[in-house]
């Protein structure tokens, strides 16, 4: 490319041709105010704050726009240039409200900036005021439109970067204004909250709405989002000690400056004034009252030890939560195992990545995909599978939708439901997982029949390759394919970029093990197995994998049972280590029941929230002798606990996570936690020096250098690097976890022969005729407590509702708006009703998560330990009276 | 019912254009012909078809003048206020047209006989001021012809 000289305030600079001035400008550190540029958006010149003069010509410049051209000689200070944008900015702050003692902008009012720069407070010029009303109802963002300086940031995040195109210019000249398609708010449009239209625009026109201040935060500090497995980078802006806003940060490599509607709005929950803020035990009468922690802890010590005399310690129970730290899990872990020494140990992640997690393991022999997830924005198809992004993980449908939308990507969904990505897929099976089985199965077969799968990949990296494909081949099922499967063929063709998304709908279906390997097995006929991603809900949850946070697993990603790993954890953690296969969750549960489990310690979970069945879970807990847990709020209804301890949020202690890439990062602490709240790593180290095993930790540095020491299996990660944004990411093929790596080529991938005969729908049982579609929602991710903590997520998913086919609700008997109630085989939820044309017909959508846990009411305890069986689910429907 | 025959009507007009983006004004030229007005319910079909955002759709059609988002009466009024027919007294016969059909600028009447409109200049400074009647125009004109001219709009 062309080589470009100008003179730039009297300095020879030169720029690659197309570079514009204001880029060069910068590159050489010359500063030029702008007000509508942002170095993520396309500039446009809109306001014109960006002048410069070109000396030789006399012409004055948008510099933002401008390409340099041979011979110029610029000034950006010149008599002329300053002139000129001091006019601009005369004519801007003309028609701006000049009421900037109270703004939510506070300092970050880039328009305030410019007018201190510029010494410019009341124009000269008659004001000409717009105003408008502001009139959102939604719980998040303001629009006060007489601060609006049309610079167009908004439109340009909202349309380029977050893909959602909620907004643009409506009208003409001084009445034109970003608006939606059918305005005049936000509320009702394809606005899905993000706030990145808020966080770029330059003025209070957009602001976020009932903030903890009424001005900018003091200081910014980086964290981690601990809503989803995502894990976006966060800024969090702080005032007096207490976290008031979150945003991005542009050199965040997955989210760069956005954030989910969660992430941004939702951070009012950790100063929820619900948080437990002491110890509380039960009393004889049943009420819960506040102790200290020297109390309630030497209670505790004082009860384990006694039923672990009288009981033996498989008697003894840990169960942690996936939204804990690296270092929570490897002390429950530890705590368990070597403390208490029960091997009784589980986290509820099963419960959402079991199948699927196994399945890749099983497939790739790895638990984190080879690739980055910023690489879907890039990708030339996208398969979503049993992935609903857009609900459970916003940051990568904006991932999804820019690739459909600026660079042309294809986009096919196998999913029973419409989803707000429908919209943008060329290609949506729209069936229950059983037919997409099938449906995946014909598709294999296309891509070989019409040889568009990489056969070299195959032939180099999958075992018995071969075998393989004769089992798709020579499969006695096989039938013409239909045109839909024939295009969905030709965009999975070998060479396109192709990403696939697998979604935790699918860890609860039946066939969840089989849809993932299937999947497995397609990316390996597309050579793309180092894309394929399973979207963890929990901001931990593959740390849970990761850290052996199983009945048979140990930190260091060692089996249980293997001698080696148990020998180096024995010198490292000194004393006894069980090596027994413990219970799972399901187990322990069943122990409950059979009375064989006396004391169950749940870390970060609450119990009857977040396990299923909830009727059967708490008539078991009710039947164990002590039930203890920690958490960050009471119990929404039902608490079972006979002791409680506070803990602090992600944000109140420093620690590491493991996002769903194999990222790990490091969250320090930013404010304190209220009242007596500590970590759950505090109170399991409180407790082991009570019990008289003081562990000698004092950091949590400590706790993680001994994690990664223990891990060879893993790339090396330093406390320092996982600080960074973005942190380390565990590579792929460095991990063996899972993988039943004996006897396998070594290094290669396992294909899955498709099965014999393909699953079919079961039928619904006669007196519960509805099938369940669950849906997830974007303001309760996951189990939905920390969500339901949060003011605006719950104003936002105000009423939760069930929806169904105006002729199956016809035949039901029951009108829209009205209350029905659920009845699954375990038990009966009550609900709003909607009526959608979109749901399938017999079938009735039931959100998951939410306030409500409406779900956890009417699931069964699956009888092998998981899946959960969510598309198994049928129920009975009736109105009732609200 | 109407709101069906009208998705009907829709859908045939959305598959004579090519699914591009080129093909979006003259598309909703095309609604607005065969519905003297483009639907509010037309935006998001039309943004499906053309591959845009339906704001977009909305922005186009509230940027040029030429396009209603509402129905319009059956004999559209424009009175100029260009600067040549203000000075002329372009003020009086906004005044008379809003008297006699008791409307604002860009309204229209309940019984649908008028639709009322100002724009900026029409082109005929030498005639100011000036008004259009559907496709006439009416030059030099005071209140009497006014209300003559407007008399005879059924
Ligand atoms: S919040 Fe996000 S989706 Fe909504 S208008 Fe702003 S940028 Fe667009
Ligand atoms: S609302 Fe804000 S970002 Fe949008 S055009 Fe106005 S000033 Fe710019
Ligand atoms: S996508 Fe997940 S991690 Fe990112 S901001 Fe939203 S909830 Fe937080
Ligand atoms: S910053 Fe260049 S025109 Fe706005
Ligand atoms: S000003 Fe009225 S026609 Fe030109």
């Amino acid at each position: 490319m062309k080589t470009i000289t100008i003179s730039l305030n009297g300095k020879e600079v030169s720029g690659r041709s197309g570079t514009t001035i204001l880029d060069l400008a910068s590159q050489v550190g010359i500063h030029i105010p702008t007000l509508c540029h942002h170095p993520l958006l396309k500039s446009v010149g809109a306001c014109r704050v960006c002048l410069v003069e070109d000396v030789k010509t006399g012409r004055v410049l948008a510099s933002c726009v401008t390409p340099i051209a041979e011979g110029m000689e610029i000034r950006t200070d010149s008599a002329a240039a300053v002139a000129a944008r001091r006019g601009v900015l005369e004519l801007i702050l003309s028609d701006h409200p000049s009421a900037c003692v109270v703004c939510s902008k506070g300092n970050d009012c880039v328009l305030r900036d410019l007018a201190k720069d510029h010494g410019m407070c009341d124009p000269e010029l008659d004001p000409l005021r717009r105003w408008r009303p502001t009139q959102e109802v939604n719980p998040f963002i303001t629009r006060d439109l007489s601060k609006c300086v049309m610079c167009g940031r908004c439109i340009r995040v909202c349309t380029d970067f977050e893909a959602v195109g909620a907004v643009d210019y409506m009208d003409r000249g001084f009445d034109s204004h970003p608006d939606t398609a059918y305005g005049p708010a936000l509320d009702g449009s394809e606005c899905t909250f993000c706030g990145s239209c808020v966080a770029l625009c330059p003025t209070d026109a957009l602001a976020e709405r009932d903030r903890l201040t009424t001005s900018s935060g003091k200081d910014l500090v980086a964290g981690v989002c601990s809503y989803c497995g995502t894990g976006c980078h966060a800024q969090y802006e702080l005032a007096d000690g207490e976290v008031v806003g979150a945003r991005g940060h542009q050199e965040a490599p997955l989210n760069s400056i956005s954030l989910c509607v969660r992430g941004r709005y939702g951070q009012d929950a950790l100063s929820s004034p619900r948080r437990l803020t002491s110890p509380m035990i039960r009393q004889g009468d049943g009420a819960l009252n506040k102790a200290s922690w020297e109390d309630a802890l030497n209670q505790l010590a004082a009860r384990l030890q006694e039923i672990k005399k009288r009981h033996g310690a498989e008697s003894i129970g840990v169960i942690a939560g996936q939204q804990c730290s690296n270092e929570d899990l490897y002390l429950a872990v530890r705590f368990a195992r070597s403390v208490l020494c029960t091997p009784n140990m589980d986290t509820t992640s099963k419960f959402s990545s079991r199948p699927v997690s196994e399945g890749i393991a099983a497939a790739l022999r790895t638990t984190v995909a080879g690739a980055a997830l910023e690489g879907v924005s890039e990708a030339e198809t996208i398969l979503l599978v049993g992935a609903r992004p857009d609900y459970t993980h916003p940051v990568i449908a904006r991932n999804v939708r820019q690739a459909v939308r600026n660079r042309g990507a294809a986009l096919i969904q196998l999913d029973a439901l419409r989803t707000t990505l429908s919209d943008f897929a060329t290609l949506h099976f729209r069936e229950d997982v059983e037919q997409q089985t099938w449906t995946l199965f014909q598709i294999m077969r296309e891509l070989v029949a019409t040889r568009h799968h990489d056969e070299e990949f195959l032939t180099n990296n999958v075992m018995a390759s071969e075998d393989f494909i004769s089992s798709l081949m020579g499969h006695p099922r096989a039938q013409l394919p239909g045109p839909e499967v024939k295009q969905a063929a030709q965009l999975l063709a070998k060479g396109r970029k192709t990403v696939f998304l697998l979604g935790p709908l699918l860890a609860r279906a039946s066939h969840g093990y089989m849809m993932t390997r299937l999947v497995a097995d397609l990316a390996f006929l597309c050579g793309r197995p180092e894309n394929l991603f399973f979207l963890y809900e929990g901001c931990n949850e593959l740390g849970t994998l990761e850290l052996g946070c199983g009945p048979n697993g140990l930190p260091g990603c060692g089996s249980a049972q293997d001698p080696a790993v148990l020998e180096n954890l024995r010198s490292v953690w000194g004393g006894d280590v069980t090596a027994d296969r413990g219970m799972d969750a399901m187990g322990m549960i069943r122990g409950a029941e059979k009375r064989t489990i006396k004391a169950l310690l749940f870390i970060g979970v609450d119990p009857l929230t977040v396990l299923p069945d909830t009727e059967r879970t708490q008539k078991a807990l009710e039947a164990v002798d002590l039930v203890v847990r920690t958490g960050m709020f009471p119990a929404p209804d039902r608490e079972v606990a006979h002791m409680i301890f506070p803990a602090a949020a992600p944000t109140e202690t420093d620690g590491t996570y493991i996002n769903l890439e194999g990222r790990v990062q490091r969250v320090s602490k930013l404010c304190n936690p209220p009242g007596e709240a500590r970590p759950h790593a505090r109170f399991l180290l409180d407790l082991s020096g009570t019990l008289g095993n003081p562990l000698g930790f004092v950091t949590a540095r400590q706790i993680f250098e001994e994690i990664w020491s223990l891990s060879p299996a893993l790339t090396p990660v330093s406390w320092v690097d996982a600080a960074r944004p973005g942190g380390v990411r565990i590579k792929h093929g460095d991990l063996s976890s899972g993988a039943e790596a004996a006897g396998n080529e070594k290094g290669k991938f396992v294909p899955y022969p498709p099965p014999a005969t393909f699953p079919s729908t079961p039928r619904p049982p006669r007196d519960r005729p509805w099938k369940v579609y669950p849906e997830e929602q974007t303001a309760h991710p996951g189990d939905g407590v920390l969500s339901g903590m949060s003011r605006r997520l719950a104003k936002f998913a105000n009423g939760e509702s069930v929806r169904m086919h105006p002729d199956d609700a016809e035949a039901v008997q029951a009108a829209d708006g009205r209350w029905v109630s659920l009845v699954s085989e375990v038990g009966e939820a009550r609900a709003v009703l909607r009526i959608d044309s979109d749901v399938p017909r017999g079938g009735i959508v039931a959100p998951v998560g939410g306030p409500s846990h409406l779900l956890q009411r009417l699931l069964p305890w699956p009888e092998e330990y998981c899946p959960l069986d969510w598309d198994r689910l049928f129920v009975s429907v009736t109105p009732v009276e609200d | 019912m109407t709101q069906d025959f009208q998705m009907s009507a829709l859908k045939s007009i959305l598959k004579r254009f090519e699914p591009s983006r080129k093909s979006l004004i003259p598309l909703l030229q095309e609604i607005q012909t065969e519905f003297g007005h483009i639907p509010p319910a037309a935006i998001r079909p039309v943004a499906q078809r053309v591959g845009v955002f339906p704001s977009e759709v909305s922005g186009v059609i509230s940027f040029y003048a030429q396009f209603y988002t509402t129905p319009r009466g059956r004999n559209v009024v424009r009175v100029c206020r260009g600067t040549a027919c203000h000075v002329r007294g372009a003020r009086t016969v906004l005044q008379t047209v809003e008297r006699f059909t008791g409307l604002k600028d860009g309204q229209t009447s309940e019984d649908m006989r008028f639709t009322l409109e100002t724009v900026a200049c029409l082109g005929a400074c030498a005639l100011s001021p000036v008004m259009i009647a559907n496709k006439t125009y009416y030059g030099k004109v005071n209140p009497g012809r006014i209300e003559a001219v407007l008399r005879n709009l059924k």
